[in-house]
């Protein structure tokens, strides 16, 4: 047996997968910001998706 | 050849030697990185679903748009913080495209972490957006309450270079 070769084991990349059920309007406000608090984006009750994990 | 010599820099105490315009013009860069924080903030109120169920909120870019630009943004930490000593979960996810987004066909999971009042995720390099590419953040409590507000926080760098 050759003592010299190792095996290598690959890592796989976890792979997440999910089902939407539906789209939510939520209640809020996202807000994007620079670092001097000057306003670049606002999204008022943004959707957000609801997904069941598998 | 005897190297030229510049104007002489006062030292005083320990530490970087005082500032000279003569070695400010020796030592001018011709191009300049500049980085611009952003910071994107939302709290938000939605129903409690059951454990195994997810929200995904979607990062807009200067303009609106979902789809990351062409100068690339790098994002630091996803915070998830509610008010109650329960299950709360941080995520974040990408795209392919905003039709991928809308089926949860997900392209690359960054991670998704849980903890009790708080869930956050590090990334110490940072996640350096593609161009075209949909960006969004898990959130969800697990409570047994009606309702439940998430506080999510993240941080990003937003590199430019400047010709100078």
């Amino acid at each position: 047996m050759d003592k010299g070769k190792k095996k290598i084991k690959v890592k796989k990349t976890k792979k997440i997968k999910g089902e939407v059920i539906k789209k939510v309007k939520a209640k809020g406000k996202m807000i994007t910001t620079t670092g001097d608090g000057e306003i670049i984006g606002e999204l008022e009750n943004p959707e957000v998706l609801l997904v069941r994990l598998e | 050849m005897a190297q030229p010599r510049l104007s002489v820099v006062p030292a005083r105490g320990v530490g970087r030697k005082d500032y000279s315009t003569v070695i400010e013009h020796a030592t001018q860069a011709s191009m300049r990185g500049h980085q611009t924080r952003y910071s994107s903030v939302v709290s938000i109120t939605l129903p409690t679903v059951p454990f195994g169920f997810i929200y995904t909120i979607y990062f807009t870019f200067p303009g609106g748009v979902v789809a990351a630009p062409a100068t690339p943004r790098h994002f630091y930490n996803v915070i998830n913080t509610s008010g109650r000593n329960a299950l709360v979960l941080a995520g974040f996810y990408r795209f392919n495209s905003w039709a991928d987004y809308l089926i949860f066909n997900v392209d690359e999971w960054y991670g998704t972490v849980y903890g009790y009042g708080k869930a956050e995720l590090h990334w110490t390099n940072g996640i350096k957006t593609e161009e075209g590419k949909v960006y969004a953040a898990g959130i969800c409590e697990y409570s047994e309450r009606p309702t439940f507000t998430i506080h999510m926080t993240s941080h990003s760098l937003f590199e430019e270079v400047v010709y100078g």
